[in-house]
């Protein structure tokens, strides 16, 4: 899987989403279902996908899908 | 007659101050006590009427929400603080249900389009507001009548809690003294407005003459803990869901001006109770652990910091002036150490329940005593364990939910049994999930704002029963296997 593919994977779990769904769509206090919840259900999703442990800035600054991908960037081994 | 006192939410000393008292971050500067008393008294002015009016706030997390409910009381009215959230259909239920003469806040507009209503725009810290142009006759409301809070905001209940702004004042002195709040006090108001421990976090630092940074922001997002220390903010409210978030985030997040963290709004896990309790020794600062229901105005006990440790689990004694008994299901009290029903009585207690307008005529049926639905035990102290609930809630991330409503909105697929399971809620089915049962649950989830995981979806081959034919929970609950 792309990194993508991975992060998209991940928010598909937290937030239970189809595969057609449009990303740019996927915004914090946006998108209905990503409230502060839905916010710790994805960075736990995040973590068990990567098999990684956030720090409290990365948590923070994750608000949208695209800057999910940057962050997990450095995660990504494959 | 308009009240100088806000129907006492707005103390002398503090609306006549020149202190700061009121910040939040969509304008980020302070109005003192004396500009909160003015714009408050100006804005009941205009909602003044010969008789006493039933007021809607859709109450944002904006100061315009606190000047809109103040100057409300300061005309006599009554209140009523509603989700600001909630869809268009559960909002035009409940106007049409309660019939309000005026609703406040920036959707009133929307919710009031039709030719009935004049409507004026807000600005700065005044709210919207859309008025009735002619009466409705809608009926008479209690004197004693002040504000109204649904009991279960989320689920999209109708029924309100009744209570007096006597009983929310006296409640917000209770927790001033119980926490030792002062005038140097901050409170980080970013609970919702429309929530009871939200709401006495403003009105208990009214009390004490302490300052209140209202917040539209969630402890998640990048800017929040910048703001908090934009307003300068000493206590941190939390419900349970606040307190994992930041055990994951670590307490450097937190300024070093927040000094005093309260928690409420359910069961706080052991583990996270110590973290927290070790995390504040650290900074210097006091956690307190607090028990309540919308019905008591919120609060109904609290645990003091310094004795946390040694009475971990328990929530408290009861608020000052207050008093917690335990009785058997017949109402006999038991002696310290039983468990049974948790029952309060204190100056905080509703006045009972409305389901209707007509019912906003009624007075206090319940007399200061209150069946929380609880069951628990007090020790020799007077501190309270709490150990189960008879009362047919959940609470997922600190939102009350009630099952029985979700029965109701899930009816269409049959006989469901909904079953709380801590922090999840299990949809038990007779014979077999239905196909379309997935997508209803995740309809609710994002309804009632909970995770779509939240929902556990099982079939049995026939749903416990008592002998009256009525679902038989706790064995359900067995059955479930979980």
């Amino acid at each position: 899987m792309t990194l993508e593919e991975k992060v998209f994977a991940a928010f598909k779990d937290a937030f239970d989403l189809e595969d057609g769904i449009d990303r740019a769509s996927l915004v914090y206090r946006e998108f209905p279902e990503w409230n502060s919840i839905g916010h710790m259900t994805l960075v736990a999703a995040l973590e068990t996908q990567f098999d990684a442990m956030l720090e409290a800035n990365e948590i923070l600054a994750m608000s949208s899908f695209d800057k999910a991908v940057e962050i997990m960037a450095k995660y990504d081994e494959h | 007659m308009i009240d100088p006192t806000c129907a006492d939410l707005l103390p002398e000393r503090t609306g006549a101050s020149d202190h700061p008292l009121l910040w939040d971050d969509d304008d980020a500067s302070w109005l003192t006590g004396r500009e909160v008393r003015d714009l408050a008294l100006a804005f009941a002015a205009a909602l003044e009427r010969p008789g006493k009016q039933l007021v809607f706030v859709l109450a944002t997390n904006h100061r315009s929400t606190l000047i809109g409910v103040l100057a409300a009381a300061a005309a006599g009215h009554a209140v009523a603080l509603i989700d600001p959230t909630l869809s268009g259909e559960k909002l035009a239920g409940l106007l049409d249900r309660y019939r309000p003469e005026i609703v406040l806040g920036a959707g009133s507009a929307h919710a009031c389009a039709g030719e009935d209503w004049d409507r004026a725009t807000g600005g700065g810290p005044l709210p919207a507001m859309a008025s009735r142009r002619a009466a409705v006759g809608a009926g008479s409301l209690a004197p004693e009548l002040g504000l109204l809070l649904l009991t279960s905001g989320t689920t999209g209940s109708s029924k309100f809690v009744r209570l007096s702004w006597r009983a929310v004042a006296a409640n917000a002195r209770q927790i001033a003294a119980s926490l030792s709040l002062t005038p140097d006090s901050v409170a980080i108001a970013h609970l919702p407005f429309h929530y009871s421990y939200g709401l006495s976090v403003v009105t208990s630092h009214l009390a004490a003459g302490g300052r209140i940074a209202v917040m539209d922001d969630a402890i998640t997002s990048p800017d929040f803990w910048a703001k908090v220390r934009a307003g300068g903010g000493t206590h941190f409210p939390g419900v349970p869901f606040h307190y994992s978030v930041l055990a994951r985030l670590g307490f450097d997040v937190v300024p070093p001006s927040v000094d005093t963290f309260t928690q409420a709004g359910g069961h706080l896990d052991g583990r996270i109770q110590a973290a927290v309790r070790a995390r504040a020794d650290e900074r210097e600062a006091r956690f307190f652990v607090m028990y309540g229901q919308t019905e008591a105005a919120p609060r109904i006990a609290c645990l003091p910091s310094e004795r946390l440790r040694e009475k971990l689990g328990s929530v408290g004694m009861a608020m000052p002036g207050g008093r917690l008994a335990i009785v058997d299901p017949e109402g006999a009290p038991l002696p310290a150490g039983e468990t049974g029903r948790v029952v309060y009585e204190g100056p905080n207690v509703m006045l009972g329940y409305a389901e209707h307008r007509a019912d906003l005529a009624l007075g206090d049926v319940t007399g200061g005593r209150l069946e929380t639905g609880d069951l628990g035990r007090l020790d020799a102290e007077g501190f309270l364990f709490l150990s189960g609930r008879a009362a047919r809630f959940a609470k997922i991330a600190g939102l009350r939910l009630s099952l029985d409503d979700m029965e109701r909105e899930l009816a269409s697929l049959g006989t469901v049994a909904c079953v709380d399971l801590g922090e999840r809620i299990a949809l038990a089915f007779e014979g077999e999930v239905p196909p379309t049962a997935r997508d209803q649950a995740k309809a609710l989830a994002r309804a009632c704002k909970i995770p779509p995981a939240s929902f556990v979806l099982r079939a049995l081959p026939e749903l416990a029963r008592k002998s009256s034919g009525k679902i038989d929970y706790a064995r359900l609950k067995g059955a479930l296997d979980v």
